[in-house]
């Protein structure tokens, strides 16, 4: 824990000694006395963590000290000690921006302490939010989203206009091409960065629920709506909303969005203020809006609000290296957050990763190299650890170019494995004759397993 | 054990090595709040003995010197708000502070300290 100061102000010398010395007790505090206002105001005296301030001194009266103080040293706590019970001076100051107020009484020292701990508490929580911000702001820095492929730094481009401005973005792409992430780094790089992140995803929210997910809703609204609720609108004022999923929304609700997008102003279910939001919206899709505008599914008028800056997220197959430059990423910070022997992958299954078609793409390719750290048993990742689980199973026989024959042969192998090796169930099921099984595998080309 | 100040329950609150460097605080200083005292009490300078007893009530409550903190932020009282003090009961204030004195420093000499 880190050391906390305290400047005691008190004119008073046997008093000051005696708060010192209490507030001393824990090495984790530095207490300095100042005898006055001056002193303390002085342009060489540090910021410290808490300040406690007798309210009656002789050079300065405890309110204007506070103001003087809080002014040079924003949002610093100080506790203000009256040698008085006094309501309204009590009050006054702590409108004025007193952390607290107490007497000195009995239960001075006391009180103190537990004031102390509740700012060493609130400084912890302040450093580590400060840290999670940076370790966020890091996380989703552009130069952090891996990609060398044309098609990747394209993207990356359009991603640094989208965070230069409040650009509505619309970000399309197969599932997996990491639509949220590319939503995140607009955000973090933005102007917004420091204002909430909110992500909705249309498509998990029951239909009847997204109205009030969105823009919220009174008390008593609907059956069940027992106290009022703010909606993702509101909690993301002044921030990023990702509407993620964003051709899910049915049509009756598109009508509602366009007009929260169009006036900037929203109502929560079951009420008529009108609240104004200041939102930047990113939405997704792994639909084509426009074949959906053409079907009659999703409003024209809120196709084109939408539409902003089209980032249009390239599949896996189609970035080349990017395979291997992500999957090394990816086994390197599964091996490193499982305490695993760093581990590479051969040149073998580094050419079977690249000849797969990826259709679950990067959040499939994670999960593969992921399992094969697992698998492996050594600090090489060969091919035998990369299995493709893909609803399509012929992935698994196809994974690199061939020639026809050889895909045959692999074809047959895999029917033969499924059908426990029963080569009349195969043959019916290929449409080819048992014979021409029986000859490949007498001629040792396709292995049947015992 | 003494009879004006509770070394025990200072004792409690502290520790013992602290609660004599409070005692030893005291003694030194307070016979000069003593003497400004009198002369505020001479001069009827309201304002002072007000100032005076504010200052002190805080160190009588740590050193429980029972008999006289309450008399102390009693008297402020009176004098901020009223404008009065009781010529009796400051005389009577000085004499029981002198005494509490006279005992700490007796107490710190004896070795009881």
């Amino acid at each position: 824990m880190s050391l906390l100061k305290i400047y005691v102000i008190e004119d008073d010398p046997f008093y000051a000694k005696y708060i010192k010395h209490h507030l001393s007790l824990n090495d984790e505090n530095v207490v300095d006395v100042f005898t006055g206002g001056k002193d303390v105001l002085r342009s060489d005296v540090e910021r410290p963590g808490l300040i406690t301030l007798d309210y009656s001194l002789p050079d300065m009266d405890g309110v204007s000290l506070m103001e003087k103080l809080l002014a040079r040293w924003n949002g610093i706590p100080i506790v203000v000690i009256s040698g008085q019970q006094d309501v309204s001076t009590a009050v006054e100051l702590l409108k004025k921006g007193a952390y607290d107020y107490i007497v000195k009484d009995d239960d001075t020292k006391d009180r103190l302490w537990a004031i102390v701990n509740r700012v060493r508490e609130n400084a912890g929580l302040r450093d580590r939010l400060e840290q999670l911000q940076a370790e966020v702001d890091s996380q989703y820095d552009f130069k952090n989203i891996i990609g060398n492929s044309p098609a990747m730094q394209r993207i990356f481009d359009l991603l640094k206009k989208g965070a230069r401005s409040n650009i509505t973005v619309s970000v399309t792409g197969e599932t997996g091409t990491g639509k949220e992430l590319v939503a995140k780094a607009i955000h973090y790089n933005s102007a917004r960065s420091n204002q909430p992140f909110v992500a909705v995803n249309i498509a998990a929210i029951p239909k009847e629920l997204i109205e009030s997910e969105l823009f919220g809703h009174e008390k008593g609204a609907f059956t069940g709506a027992l106290g009022t609720r703010t909606g993702k609108f509101e909690e993301a004022h002044k921030g990023t909303l990702f509407l993620d999923e964003i051709g899910e929304m049915d049509i009756n609700l598109q009508s509602k969005l366009l007009r929260a997008l169009q006036e900037r102003e929203i109502a929560r279910v079951g009420g008529n203020k009108l609240i104004d939001i200041d939102v930047r919206i990113i939405v997704a899709t792994h639909r084509n809006l426009a074949e959906e505008v053409k079907a009659g599914r999703f409003r024209e008028d809120l196709f084109y609000r939408l539409l902003g800056l089209s980032v249009e997220l390239p599949p896996l197959r189609e970035r080349g290296n990017d395979v291997l430059l992500l999957a090394k990423f990816f086994i390197d910070q599964f091996c490193m957050e499982n305490k695993l022997e760093k581990k590479t992958l051969s040149l073998t299954a580094r050419r079977k990763l690249l000849n797969y078609h990826w259709p679950g793409n990067v959040r499939e390719l994670r999960a593969i190299v992921e399992l094969a750290s697992v698998m492996s048993e050594d600090d090489k990742i060969t091919p035998e650890n990369i299995n493709f689980k893909t609803t399509d199973e012929m992935s698994d026989v196809v994974f690199e170019e061939g020639t026809l024959r050889d895909y045959n042969c692999r074809i047959i192998e895999f029917f033969l494995k499924k059908y426990n090796g029963n080569v009349v169930e195969v043959a019916k099921r290929l449409d080819v004759g048992k014979s021409t099984i029986y000859r490949m595998i007498k001629n040792n080309e396709i292995k049947v397993a015992n | 054990m003494p009879k004006y100040f509770n070394i025990e329950h200072l004792e409690r609150e502290t520790d013992a090595s602290f609660a004599r460097e409070l005692l030893d605080m005291f003694v030194e200083s307070t016979p000069s709040s003593i003497q400004m005292l009198k002369a505020a009490a001479n001069e009827g300078d309201i304002a002072q003995i007000e100032q005076i007893m504010h200052k002190i009530k805080s160190s009588l409550r740590i050193l429980h010197v029972d008999e006289l903190q309450d008399e102390a932020q009693s008297m402020e009282d009176l004098a901020r708000h009223q404008g009065v003090v009781d010529e009796e009961r400051i005389t009577r204030f000085i004499r029981i502070l002198e005494a509490s004195v006279d005992e700490m420093r007796s107490f710190r000499r004896t070795g009881d300290g």
